[in-house]
């Protein structure tokens, strides 16, 4: 049910779960409606965004410049001097308004109207010359021309943000490649402008074209982690975690620094751990996450994923939700995670309560509350009241069906569900008899009407054979 | 020799042939009733029309044959005489009246198969009288006494079952109509391809549904209309009593009708109140029995659609939700006279979220419960006799523990096992397992019988073969116009 | 099997006699009919007093014999069959409909009050009496199964006892209860109920109006 997560409304359990976690706060996570983030970040923006090449690296310290305060300026100064190596107006301009938002007395905050109009001037010129070209190979009916000229031109579009006209372009040249290897690198165009435009469709499919490609073995393999690096980041973006875990686990570890204009080994694992968590159980992780040989090398790079899992195997929960808190601003500044990273939590936490809550037959609400609550039971409120949020979150997992348990407010219990089987046997034999019964008088009686010929028939005069004209009248409907 | 004593040795005859083998008996009566129609056609029993001691000289019980016929000249001259088809001799406490109310209550039950129609005739009779005197009940009883002592089982669906229900709905007699509601018909009269078969009449039969047959005239020509009206009243009269699963059932024999192609209105009446049933005995929308024609459920889903979504607010447990929208459909509700389930559904939205309650908690107190259920506060002392009042009723299997306290709210525990002794609890449940079981045997022997005349007719077979086409049906006015057919208005219930 | 015709004196000798419930029910089901003939009044063309009297004697009656029977959707039925002018003016049918509200909505207080403050006339006081005891009994059951831990005075209530001296630990009260083998914790004030066990009802025997028919008749004649 839960398909697009950032669609459907904050449950009542959900605002419980991010009121008791979320020291920062989250709107509903929405593309347009701005997530800030107030706790510094662990990682070095210098060092992190060093990681990436590519449009990627603008993208990414936007998203730092306007949901941190703390890295506000220094991300976006970055962000405008990344913008003005490349041919990219609109991304210059915008960055520009977001640090004239937050440091206007910044000498980048001002916009440098020749560079805007050189380069507009640039990009104009640059266009009508490349259209221009293509239709002269278009006269001379050359396929190898035609298709480079509809990748020159796609990759200009790329290079000044009109993503649209180069997706349009990149897949005019599939009639004019001739080789697999041209089709691979067309198809991985695509990929990564559908990409960077959050077309997670258009990354599937075009994954699966890259899939059925008939590239050489050797070029295939190559291919091959980034191909299932793409297609995890589009499951994941589409909340298919388990799916989106199963491929992230399925990269090959020579993914390298391959694909650093998408993702890099390190997001693998933080994307990989998260999924997995939120979709697997003990057994599970321990088996596919822990023990796999390949993402061993992934884990390596982010050594607290792999402990968060770890602990959550030991019934740790409380330090691997620890963990998960402490890099939580991390990942609010992720441009991938950030809209998914209370769901995935909200998932991971009510799956961290149910397997606490297995080997009990009861456990006590004060106990439970130290491991999921702990800013309540420090707090105010008592952990164990009808109204405190802890209580009313378990209420909401009890009625999802997630915790096959009742809670005693009386001992301050939750108590696992046990039926009295005697009891059940004899309700279930008196309920499915009388069930019987009244089923069987109902065909009885269904029988004895067909005989007497009784059932309902249409009025007489107005015989069968006159269509389907006369229909019945629409009720009142209201909707 | 006169008429008179002709008919007095006639019907001595009849009476030695008690100890007869069946099949002589059955000779006999048919040979006392044919006598009696030949005499009615020549006009003879005419003769008796005005004499007042006629009656008194037989017993209703023993001679039923005469008594009945010379009661029916006895009547027709009354009407023809006062050009009145109700004229006060009729009327309850007329002196025909008391010979009708004493032949109902005493004929023989035997002797009477063989005179169907008459009786038939006399019991509409009766029945129409006493609602022209606004005086349903005595109808009602004479009615109900009578169908019960021609056929106890009373498996076989008549036109006077329709009547039994229509005159207690009117007389606001609703368990008077018990005793037949309770049985259960498994049979419509037919017309038995095998006349000649072993059994007579007569004859101590397994299922009435032999001597019951379309010739015996029992029962008036039936319609579908007869038959989807008797079990909308039937549940009427459960819902006015309150047992919403009976209720429930007969609602589900109404809806789940088979059609060929179209649906009649009493079927989407019955469908309404099904929903609000539904609410009141399962907590939720019940789906239409699994033998409901498809098309048929999706007729309903559009013209029943403000009840639906009114199912749907409570089962969600939005009590807000579920007050907007029985104000918003008010207008509905009220054409449809179903206000008085209305009521009664927001009356039962309290103990239902209690009820759910017990899923999520083991125990909780009075003021936690009032916090979870009511959206604004509400005083304690309301919610607190609400809840003791569901447990004590047997509603809500939970127990409660007060505390010394007076200001300290109670405690409520949810099904706690030692709270009923094992054995008061599993008693309960033997007996109305003992019920169940009756019940199927019933249900096993009239199936038995069913299967008998479904192999010898063709008609069945027939049936199966007619085409499913699916045009439009024009019926209006679902319940031929009647007034004062409904269920009062159950407003002393709900609580505030 | 001729009814004996419906009169004060045959009401009066039913209402005192300690037949079952369910007999009486039966019986006073059958004189429905004949209240229903008198009270249109064809019978009588002398409408007279007594009629009224009658009536209101044998509806109020038969009232009580249903909730004596605990047929309260039924009792109430019975209410909207009765004549409306007769029930309007009639101060014991009115007392019904009291008694009526407060059982349809379980006030027991109420209950109690109704059936002990408010003017009963003498005739009806028998079942007056048989209906409180029943009214208790069932209370008393109810409360056993309902409460694991009961301050004296809810029972008491409940019961239709002095709340008062039940706030005082009145001793006779506590031993209403602990004679039911409940206990009485006198450290916490609390009874502990002990759950009464019932027979689950026989069904009613199928020959109970020949039972009531037979029991009017021997009285009658």
């Amino acid at each position: 049910m839960d398909t697009l997560p950032d669609a459907t409304g904050l449950s009542r359990a959900d605002m419980d779960a991010a009121g008791l976690e979320a020291t920062t706060s989250i709107t509903t996570p929405r593309a347009r409606v701005l997530v800030k983030v107030d706790e510094p970040p662990k990682f070095d923006l210098d060092t992190y965004i060093a990681n990436y090449t590519g449009r990627t690296r603008y993208d990414r310290l936007y998203l730092i410049g306007t949901c941190s305060p703390l890295l506000s300026t220094d991300a976006l100064k970055a962000a405008i001097a990344e913008a003005r190596t490349s041919k990219d107006v609109s991304r210059y301009e915008r960055a520009v308004r977001a640090l004239a938002d937050v440091a206007p007395n910044d000498p980048d905050a001002s916009l440098d109207a020749a560079w805007v109009q050189e380069t507009n001037r640039y990009v104009q010129t640059q266009t009508e010359r490349l259209e221009h070209e293509l239709r002269g190979y278009k006269n001379n009916l050359i396929k190898e021309s035609i298709r480079m000229g509809h990748e020159d031109l796609g990759n200009h579009h790329y290079e000044t943000g009109d993503l649209a006209a180069a997706s349009k372009a990149y897949s005019r040249m599939r009639d004019y490649c001739t080789t697999p290897n041209h089709i691979t690198s067309m198809l991985f165009k695509m990929v990564n402008v559908a990409t960077e435009r959050g077309d997670w469709m258009s990354v599937q499919s075009n994954v699966h074209r890259l899939r059925n490609s008939q590239s050489k073995p050797e070029d295939a393999a190559k291919n091959l982690s980034k191909i299932s690096a793409a297609s995890a980041l589009s499951q994941m973006h589409q909340a298919s975690f388990l799916e989106a875990a199963n491929s992230f686990l399925s990269v090959p570890p020579d993914l390298g620094d391959t694909y650093n204009e998408v993702i890099t080994p390190n997001d693998v694992a933080v994307y990989g751990g998260l999924c997995a968590l939120a979709s697997m159980n003990r057994d599970e992780l321990q088996k596919n996450v822990l023990d796999s040989q390949t993402f061993r090398n992934f884990l390596e790079l982010e050594p607290h994923i792999r402990r968060a899992i770890a602990f959550f195997c030991n019934f740790k929960f409380r330090q691997c939700l620890d963990i998960l808190e402490a890099y939580r601003p991390d990942y609010l500044l992720d441009i991938h995670l950030q809209r998914h990273i209370p769901h995935l939590y909200k998932l991971i936490r009510t799956k961290s309560i149910e397997q606490y809550m297995i080997p009990f037959s009861r456990v006590t609400l004060d106990s439970m509350a130290k491991i999921f609550a702990p800013t309540v039971v420090g707090g105010e409120a008592r952990p164990t009241d009808i109204s405190s949020p802890f209580v009313q979150e378990l209420v909401g997992l009890i009625q999802d069906g997630v915790l096959n348990a009742r809670i005693d407010l009386e001992k301050g219990l939750l108590v696992s569900n046990q039926i009295d089987l005697r009891a059940e046997v004899q309700r279930t034999s008196l309920e499915s008899l009388r069930e019987f019964n009244e089923e069987a008088h109902l065909r009885i009686l269904h029988a004895a009407v067909l005989q007497a010929g009784l059932e309902v028939k249409p009025e007489k005069g107005e015989g069968p054979g006159l269509g389907n004209g006369g229909r019945f009248p629409r009720g009142p409907g209201r909707d | 020799m006169t008429l008179l004593s002709d008919i007095i040795s006639a019907s001595a005859h009849l009476h030695s042939s008690n100890h007869l083998p069946s099949d002589e008996y059955d000779r006999r009566i048919r040979e006392l009733v044919e006598y009696f129609r030949r005499l009615q056609t020549t006009k003879a029993l005419e003769s008796f029309a005005n004499d007042e001691s006629f009656l008194d000289r037989f017993d209703p019980a023993i001679d039923s044959i005469p008594y009945l016929f010379v009661l029916r000249v006895q009547i027709q001259k009354e009407q023809e005489l006062n050009a009145d088809s109700f004229p006060a001799g009729i009327r309850p406490s007329g002196k025909l009246w008391t010979c009708a109310a004493l032949f109902l209550a005493s004929f023989d039950g035997v002797q009477v198969r063989y005179a169907g129609r008459e009786w038939r005739l006399l019991v509409e009779l009766v029945g129409q009288a006493s609602q022209a005197a606004s005086m349903p009940l005595l109808g009602a009883t004479l009615v109900k006494d009578a169908m019960l002592r021609l056929d106890p089982s009373c498996a076989v669906f008549t036109s006077n079952h329709l009547l039994l229900v229509r005159l207690c709905l009117q007389a606001k007699a609703y368990s008077c109509a018990l005793p037949v509601l309770k049985k259960q018909i498994c049979h419509v009269p037919i017309s038995l391809g095998r006349p000649s078969e072993h059994s007579v009449l007569c004859a101590d039969h397994g299922s009435s549904v032999s001597f019951m047959t379309e010739a015996s005239g029992v029962s008036s020509k039936l319609s579908y209309r007869d038959y989807l009206q008797y079990f909308l009243y039937g549940g009427m009269v459960y819902m006015a009593l309150k047992e919403w699963r009976n209720a429930l059932h007969f609602l589900g024999i109404v809806i789940s009708m088979p059609s060929t192609s179209s649906v009649s209105l009493i079927m989407v009446e019955a469908y309404k109140k099904w929903v609000l049933v539904g609410l009141l005995e399962k907590g939720k929308l019940c789906p239409p029995p699994s033998i409901t024609t498809p098309h048929v459920v999706k007729v309903y889903q559009s013209l029943a659609r403000p009840y639906i979504i009114l199912a749907r607010a409570f089962e969600r447990g939005d009590l807000k939700r579920l007050n907007a929208e029985v104000d918003a459909a008010m207008g509905v509700w009220s054409a449809d006279k179903n206000l008085g389930l209305i009521a009664q559904v927001v009356g039962a939205f309290f103990s239902q979220t209690v009820i759910k309650l017990g899923k999520t908690f083991a125990a909780l107190t009075m003021a936690d419960l009032s916090k979870q259920v009511f959206p604004s506060p509400v005083c304690a002392e309301v919610t607190g006799s609400a809840v003791s009042s569901l447990i004590m009723s047997r509603v809500l299997n939970a127990t409660l523990v007060q505390s010394k306290d007076h200001a300290e709210s109670s405690m409520l525990r949810f099904s706690s096992m030692h709270s009923l002794p094992r054995l008061s609890h599993e008693l309960d449940l033997q007996s109305q397992l003992k019920r169940e079981m009756k019940l199927m045997e019933t249900l096993v022997i009239n199936l038995r019988e069913t299967n008998n005349n479904l192999g010898l007719s063709d008609e069945y077979v027939d049936s199966l073969h007619k085409g499913q086409v699916w045009s439009g049906s024009s019926e209006v006015n679902p319940t031929g116009g009647e007034t004062g057919l409904e269920m009062d208005e159950d407003l002393m219930g709900d609580m505030s | 099997m001729e009814l004996p015709p419906l009169s004060t004196e045959q009401l009066s000798q039913l209402v005192v006699s300690n037949a079952p419930p369910s007999q009486l029910f039966e019986a006073l089901s059958r004189y429905e009919l004949q209240a229903c003939l008198i009270s249109t009044g064809v019978n009588s063309p002398n409408e007279g007093g007594g009629n009224f009297t009658l009536l209101s004697l044998f509806y109020s009656s038969f009232f009580l014999v249903h909730l004596l029977t605990d047929q309260v959707s039924e009792a109430r039925a019975l209410t909207k069959r009765i004549p409306e002018a007769l029930l309007q003016q009639d101060p014991s049918l009115q007392n019904c409909l009291t008694l009526l509200r407060a059982v349809w909505q379980t006030q027991h207080g109420q209950v109690y009050q109704v059936l002990r403050g408010l003017p009963w006339p003498d005739a009806l006081e028998p079942l007056v009496r048989r209906y409180e005891s029943f009214f208790q009994d069932k209370t008393l059951i109810a409360v056993s199964r309902s409460y694991e831990a009961i301050r004296l005075a809810t029972a008491a209530i409940h019961l239709g006892l002095d709340e008062q001296l039940a706030e005082q630990e009145d001793p006779n009260i506590i031993s209403n209860f602990t004679k039911c083998g409940w206990t009485w914790d006198s450290e916490s004030k609390l009874l502990h109920p002990k759950p009464i066990v019932v027979s689950p009802p026989e069904p009613r025997p199928s020959n109970g109006i020949r039972k009531a028919m037979t029991m009017l008749g021997t009285r009658a004649c």
